[in-house]
């Protein structure tokens, strides 16, 4: 067959593919002929159970077993439109265009198979550049065309739109575990996924004063060194809670002290002064590698620790990556990519077919749980036969618990949402000879690479977090 | 009450530790190293307080840090993990155990270079110097010159421009207008472009010089139900194609085709690979691109392609992401030269640096979507808070020449090393440096 011949059965092919695919749409489109009945999928990788739903797939289609209602401009007949701020220059850029470029890979998934109720999932992206202004522009520039928000990058950033996720009846997949997501009106319409920075340094600042006493049988000292704002001042407070209960001193109380791109020699040299054995940090990875190092020049001999965001497996790859893979503590709020988890086959079978190049980011996770529940939350909305974006924050309230596999632990969007929030975070040390065998920054999914984390204390709550209440934020702004 | 909770109960983290997670796992075996580091340095100090300082350079009076207090600087304060052989763990051997239960054989036992060193592609296992669709590949990468052009891409026009005048002579004249039509149409990516034309310009029958902008395309793994391509019919004959019973079209002309064709898209900085009627884009999405729908852009960039004649089948691997690991081989490369060096006490860029940064602007103009650490080195002559600030400056000197260069600051990133991590088989000299690394 000449490779003419071979192109067009190819593409004939193809139209094959696709029309079985979007007989739906043409039928709603005309809203003629006999309606066509669309089995919805649920993407591979997905923790739902595949719908197996008979629907129609138009607004005004009345035949079938469901009519399905949208407002014609955030769901149309034949694609659903999800918004994503995210800050893909700025200081978490590293993290996060990862997480978006997973979930982008886990909607391309889903669409290739079906889609949901017969329509495309389309993503429409905006960096936000870590700054809560922009953040909030862009929300505004989005707001009206998409019918929830699959990514919101930062706490304050997100607290900043809470409010006009309400008043839109949006919802948003934060990236960011403020405690304040508890809130009955702050948390509203977000769908938080995993534990809170409060709850996570309450359960690392506990799991080391216990193995230090069980080592040492003494109490340790720790220096607590954050971000100003929701990110680092939770962080701080729930650090600060579980010293106070443990009977640990806090030899250096650097709460809200760091600015991203500000001079950290002052504060590394008050962290090598405290002597602490212990420094506490939740800022981001390219902060973490300056005041590290300035540490380190001034003297501090203690090891680190820090909130999930601060540590980034490509500081392996840096002249600290040594010194940090054996003194750093990695908390995380979700399974690592190749975990022996039940669900990451299927997770990693989807990165690897999308990106067999890339390296194997820890952050691809967060990208599939985030995907995981708008997915499942717009999957509800169709069942429940409203695609509009009310008819999507009621859906939310619908869905009950989230799985995920054992990939994180479970989340419930409905009911007293202290009672519901996830309190488990898990340990791990980064593993540099495992980051080195597999390449460095060069290891590829596409030959099985993995997080290069090992663990240390599995998914568990320390028993400052499970008695901590959340009926209010850890910290609030100007209190 | 916690759901969380109810499925894990209250306990202590420590305690729930799997059994076999030793206390070299954790921070206690830590406390206990660091300890013993502790004493050696305490031991080291004691017996070489009063050694002599090494003297940088006899001939400079002035010391890395402008001080004249010399001083004798310890081991880095790192605690190395115990080297133990252990090879790569296979994505479905992987587990959460401490104690890993299988592992797959490494393919590749040879230790990793340490990142300074890591900088050729012959040690970098991600680039295949004999693979020549990668070899394109970092052709099409290397940036395209802006206000000036380095001497390596003055030499590599020149060299491509004589290439084809040579090449154009000996194809006739019915080749010449095809040829120039492609050359003049793609001007935004030249030397990727130059290249595909010499490729071309070899073969009698090759591909028209542009391809028609196609209506439709065939499916593509990225965007197969959004966007245009979406609604995929038969693909028309682009002009020029090659009928039934004509030979195939070359790899060669296909890629010049698809290279024009992206180019009239707008889609220059798109790289691409051909293999068997397989053509896979890969490239960075930039967040402008993507403002209206990610997977409308996609099936943008597929589409434009999806009708040269010879392709069959396209698939992309286009991201948010660029690829980290040319960008760190690419700008290791600049480090390992040694033109980051600098002089005793100094944080003035030579003239040699200045022109290294030239590449090293372009390398990351050509690579978006990531950041980059400059770090700052000093030698181990003078205090360390001294050689911190120096370091820093140095560093600073470097990200100000490359924003000059036109770099957004928003991509840089300065980090000061001082003389915690020198390079032992390094010269004083070779330590007085800056190195770039991809940001975390």
């Amino acid at each position: 067959m000449s490779r003419r011949l071979r192109r067009a059965a190819a593409v004939l092919l193809g139209v094959a593919l696709i029309t079985s695919a979007c007989s739906g749409d043409d039928t709603a489109r005309d809203g003629t002929g006999t309606p066509d009945t669309t089995t919805t999928r649920v993407a591979a990788g997905s923790s739902t159970a595949p719908l197996d739903t008979t629907t129609t797939t138009g607004p005004t289609t009345t035949t079938g077993a469901t009519t399905i209602v949208t407002d014609g401009v955030t769901v149309t007949d034949d694609t659903i439109y999800v918004g994503v701020l995210a800050d893909l220059s700025g200081p978490f850029s590293g993290n996060v265009i990862d997480v978006v470029d997973a979930q982008i890979a886990f909607w391309a998934d889903l669409n290739a198979n079906g889609g949901i109720a017969g329509r495309s999932v389309e993503v429409l992206v905006a960096d936000t550049q870590y700054n809560p202004v922009v953040h909030q522009q862009l929300y505004a520039n989005l707001v009206d065309d998409v019918v929830m928000f699959a990514h919101s990058t930062g706490s304050p950033h997100t607290a900043a739109i809470a409010d006009d996720l309400v008043r839109d009846d949006r919802l948003a997949v934060p990236v960011g575990w403020y405690s304040g997501w508890s809130d009955p009106v702050l948390g509203a319409n977000l769908l938080e996924l995993g534990s809170n920075y409060c709850l996570e340094s309450a359960n690392v600042v506990s799991h080391l004063t216990e193995t230090h006493q069980e080592q040492f049988s003494e109490t340790p000292t720790i220096a607590i060194v954050t971000d100003a704002g929701d990110y680092g001042q939770d962080s701080a407070i729930g650090a600060k809670r579980a010293a106070a209960a443990l009977g640990v001193e806090v030899v250096f109380d650097g709460e809200g002290v760091l600015q991203f791109g500000a001079d950290n020699t002052d504060i590394a040299a008050e962290i090598a002064t405290s002597g602490a054995d212990y420094t506490w940090l939740a800022t981001d990875p390219l902060t973490t590698a300056d005041l590290v190092s300035k540490a380190l020049i001034a003297g501090y001999r203690g090891a680190w620790s820090g909130a999930s965001p601060s540590f980034s497996p490509r500081l392996l790859d840096t002249a600290l990556g040594d010194y940090l893979a054996s003194t750093w503590l990695v908390s995380v709020f979700f399974s690592p990519l190749g975990s022996d988890v039940e669900g990451m086959d299927d997770v990693y079978r989807v990165l690897q077919d999308a990106f067999p190049d890339r390296y194997p980011s820890d952050a691809f996770v967060a990208g599939y749980l985030e995907f995981s529940v708008a997915a499942q939350v717009l999957e509800r909305a169709a069942e429940l036969g409203d695609l509009t974006p009310a008819g999507v924050e009621a859906a939310a309230a619908d869905l009950g618990t989230v799985e995920f596999g054992g990939i994180g632990p479970d989340n419930t969007f409905t009911g007293d949402l202290d009672d519901s929030a996830a309190r488990a975070t898990a340990l791990y040390r980064p593993g540099k000879s495992t980051f080195d065998e597999q390449g460095g920054l060069g290891a590829r999914l596409a030959d099985g690479a993995v997080s290069p984390f090992e663990l240390v204390a599995d998914l568990s709550v320390s028993d400052v977090a499970a008695t901590m209440t959340l009926d209010t934020p850890c910290y609030i702004f100007g209190a | 009450m916690d759901p969380t909770a109810e499925t894990d109960p209250p306990s202590h983290p420590a305690k729930d530790r799997p059994t076999g997670d030793s206390g070299s796992d954790d921070f206690g075996d830590l406390r206990q190293r660091l300890d013993a580091l502790r004493a050696r340095l305490r031991a080291e100090g004691a017996t070489t307080a009063g050694a002599v300082p090494r003297d940088e350079s006899p001939t400079e009076p002035t010391s890395e840090n402008h001080q004249a207090v010399p001083r004798v600087i310890p081991p880095p304060p790192i605690v190395v993990e115990e080297a133990v052989e252990r090879p790569v763990a296979s994505r479905e051997a992987m587990s959460v155990s401490p104690a890993p239960t299988s592992f797959t054989p490494d393919p590749d036992p040879t230790p990793q270079p340490t990142p300074a060193m890591s900088s050729t592609p012959a040690q970098n296992p991600a680039i295949e110097p004999d693979d020549p669709v990668e070899t394109e590949e970092r052709h099409e990468a290397w940036p395209t010159p802006r206000n000036g052009r380095t001497s390596r891409q003055t030499s590599t026009m020149l060299l491509g421009t004589a290439f084809l005048v040579a090449l154009l002579t000996a194809a006739g004249i019915f080749g010449i207008q095809r040829i120039m039509g492609d050359g003049g149409s793609d001007t935004a990516d030249g030397t990727a472009a130059r290249a595909e034309a010499a490729e071309a310009a070899t073969v009698v029958s090759a591909a028209p010089a542009t391809t028609a902008p196609p209506t439709t395309a065939t499916p593509t793994t990225a965007a197969p139900t959004t966007g245009a391509p979406s609604t995929a019919a038969p693909a028309p004959a682009a002009p020029g194609a090659t009928g039934e019973g004509e030979a195939p079209p070359e790899p060669a002309e296909v890629r010049q085709a698809v290279r024009a064709a992206l180019n009239d898209g707008g889609f220059s900085d798109v790289s691409i690979r051909f293999t068997d009627g397989v053509l896979t884009l890969d490239g960075v999405v930039r967040a402008e691109d993507v403002a209206d729908g990610y997977f409308a852009h996609v099936a943008a960039v597929t589409g434009a392609v999806a009708a040269v004649d010879g392709v069959d089948e396209v698939v992309s691997r286009l991201s948010l992401r660029g690829d980290e690991t040319r960008l760190r081989t690419q700008l290791a490369e600049i480090g390992a030269s040694g033109a980051l060096d600098f002089e005793t006490a100094s944080a003035v860029l030579s003239e040699r640096a200045l022109a290294a940064l030239v590449d090293a602007a372009d390398v990351i103009q050509a690579n978006p979507g990531l950041r980059v650490l400059v770090a700052g080195h000093t030698d181990a002559v003078g205090s360390a808070d001294v050689n911190a600030e120096l370091a820093t400056a140095r560093a600073g000197a470097v990200v100000a020449e490359l924003i000059r260069l036109g770099v957004p600051v928003t991509r840089l990133q300065v980090v000061s090393y001082g003389e915690l991590f020198p390079d032992a088989d390094a010269t004083d000299a070779e330590n007085r440096r800056v190195e770039f690394e991809v940001a975390p």
